[in-house]
């Protein structure tokens, strides 16, 4: 099958690799670069287990081509933060019980990050429109927001 | 998903170039949430995708003489936070607003809203009372017509294969234009419509000079309703006369029974929302 040339820059490091024109973002960063932290949870856009930021913008990978995105500088949650050095809003998602099983816990660090770049200081209306492209079965979303709130706060 | 050929057109010439070559078998991709799913669902399988997402000229919203231009592959997070529509055509932001996630709305462009066709496309019912025109350009060249003849039938539009939609035109509204977009759906996010409804309205000296009806999600295409606009136009916004606006638009509406809502559901919420919408911009 044909191939494509492409290079991304994911978590500040840059990749060049050769894809197929169907390979989806989210598998080519999980499968092919071993960065694990998106997940698949749809794969139909509706639950933002995958999300990352693509050129400044968090979108849903499962529904994009790699090769639409040639050049493109990515962002996946261990762009934030690791285990040794956690960022605030991981550590409020910690300490607030906004994580339990955990599968939906990089989606929502990396929209609450992107979130709370645009519109700092939400209202909890705001947090709950503006992360209601993620899904959690777990928490019941109060003490997600919970979280958002404390890292507003924390920073205000 | 099955295998494809990728191609990046820089130009909309190109494009265009690329659809008439390579035929039947292609399918144009812009922001990818409703091609991707139908490709990975085996219900789409083109042999060839023509990417539109790196032609400058399908980017972007701009005002020029009293004509609002917004190119095709616009992603509607960008027609949602646009100042310029904001300001002039809220109502269009509003509806959009509602459309997926802020993920989805990153991707998702307007004008593979309104060539998806789908009957509930939110985009739409603003749109057309916004009397909105689309441009669209293929090898014979551009043409331009009204939103409300794109529309042919469920996915259906009136682009031929080798065209695409380059642009969607908004006649700046006169001031005092009101609209206002009710999208009913089982969840408040992340749901698709069953019954969508813009209504427009144009205000001078406590008359109403020109009612403005649309709906989504209750016949093949979004509709816009004349016969109510008429019984409102030129007339003082008696309780009488909205009423039977309503009346008229739940008649127009020809609704099918789905998982999501019965016929009789969706007609009776056409009525109560068209009402709803006329009283809240006509009193006062
Ligand atoms: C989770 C989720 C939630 C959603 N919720 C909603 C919702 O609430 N309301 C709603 O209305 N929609 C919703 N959608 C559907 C979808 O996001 C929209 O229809 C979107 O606007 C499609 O735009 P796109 O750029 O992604 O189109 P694509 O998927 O790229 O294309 C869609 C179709 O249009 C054609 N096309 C695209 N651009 C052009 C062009 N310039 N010229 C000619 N043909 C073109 C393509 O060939 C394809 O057939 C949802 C989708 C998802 C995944
Ligand atoms: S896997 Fe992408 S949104 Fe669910
Ligand atoms: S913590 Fe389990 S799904 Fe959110």
């Amino acid at each position: 099958m044909k191939t494509y040339p492409i290079e991304l820059t994911v978590n500040g490091e840059k990749y060049s690799l050769e894809v197929e024109g169907r390979e989806r973002l989210l598998e080519v960063v999980r499968s092919r670069l071993n960065i694990t932290g998106p997940k698949e949870g749809c794969s139909t856009g509706d639950c933002g287990a995958c999300t990352m930021v693509v050129n400044g913008k968090p979108v849903t990978s499962c529904l994009v081509l790699a090769v639409a995105v040639n050049g493109a500088e990515v962002t996946t949650v261990e762009g934030i933060g690791n285990a040794a050095k956690l960022d605030p809003v991981q550590k409020a998602f910690v300490e607030h019980g906004g994580i339990q099983c955990g599968i939906c816990t990089p989606g929502f660090v990396v929209m609450t990050k992107a979130f709370l770049e645009e519109n700092p200081h939400p209202t909890e209306e705001e947090i709950r429109f503006g992360l209601s492209g993620n899904l959690c079965r777990c928490t019941g979303y109060a003490k997600i927001v919970e979280s958002v709130m404390a890292v507003a706060a924390s920073d205000a | 998903m099955k295998p494809f050929e990728y191609h990046e057109p820089k130009s909309t010439a190109e494009a265009v170039g690329l659809l008439s070559k390579l035929g039947p078998s292609v399918k144009i991709l812009a922001g990818g949430t409703d091609l991707i799913i139908q490709m990975e669902q085996r219900t789409c399988m083109p042999r060839h995708v023509v990417n539109v997402m790196r032609i400058p000229e399908l980017q972007g919203v701009s005002g020029r003489s009293g004509t609002i231009t917004i190119g095709a592959a616009t992603s509607l997070r960008e027609v949602e936070t646009s100042p310029l529509l904001r300001d002039k055509a809220p109502v269009l932001c509003e509806a959009v607003s509602t459309i997926g996630s802020i993920q989805i709305r990153n991707l998702a462009t307007v004008g593979g809203n309104l060539c998806n066709a789908a009957p509930s496309a939110d985009a739409a019912p603003p749109l057309l009372i916004l009397e909105a025109r689309v441009r669209t350009v293929g090898p014979q060249g551009e043409r331009d017509l009204p939103l409300k003849e794109f529309f042919k039938g469920p996915r259906q539009t009136a682009l031929q294969a080798d065209e695409l939609l380059a642009a969607i035109e908004i006649p700046e509204p006169p001031c005092g234009f009101r609209g206002i977009y009710y999208k009913q759906s089982p969840r408040y996010a992340m749901d698709i419509a069953i019954v969508g409804v813009a209504v427009g309205v144009l205000r001078s000296n406590g008359k109403c000079d020109e009612a403005r009806i649309s709906l989504g999600a209750v016949a093949p295409i979004p509709l816009r309703v004349a016969e109510a606009e008429a019984i409102l136009n030129g007339n003082s916004p008696e309780e009488r006369l909205v009423n039977t606006a309503a009346e008229i638009s739940r008649d127009a509406a020809k609704p099918i029974s789905d998982v999501r809502a019965s016929a009789d559901y969706r007609r009776a919420m056409v009525e109560t929302l068209v009402r709803r919408g006329l009283n809240t911009l006509l009193s006062n």
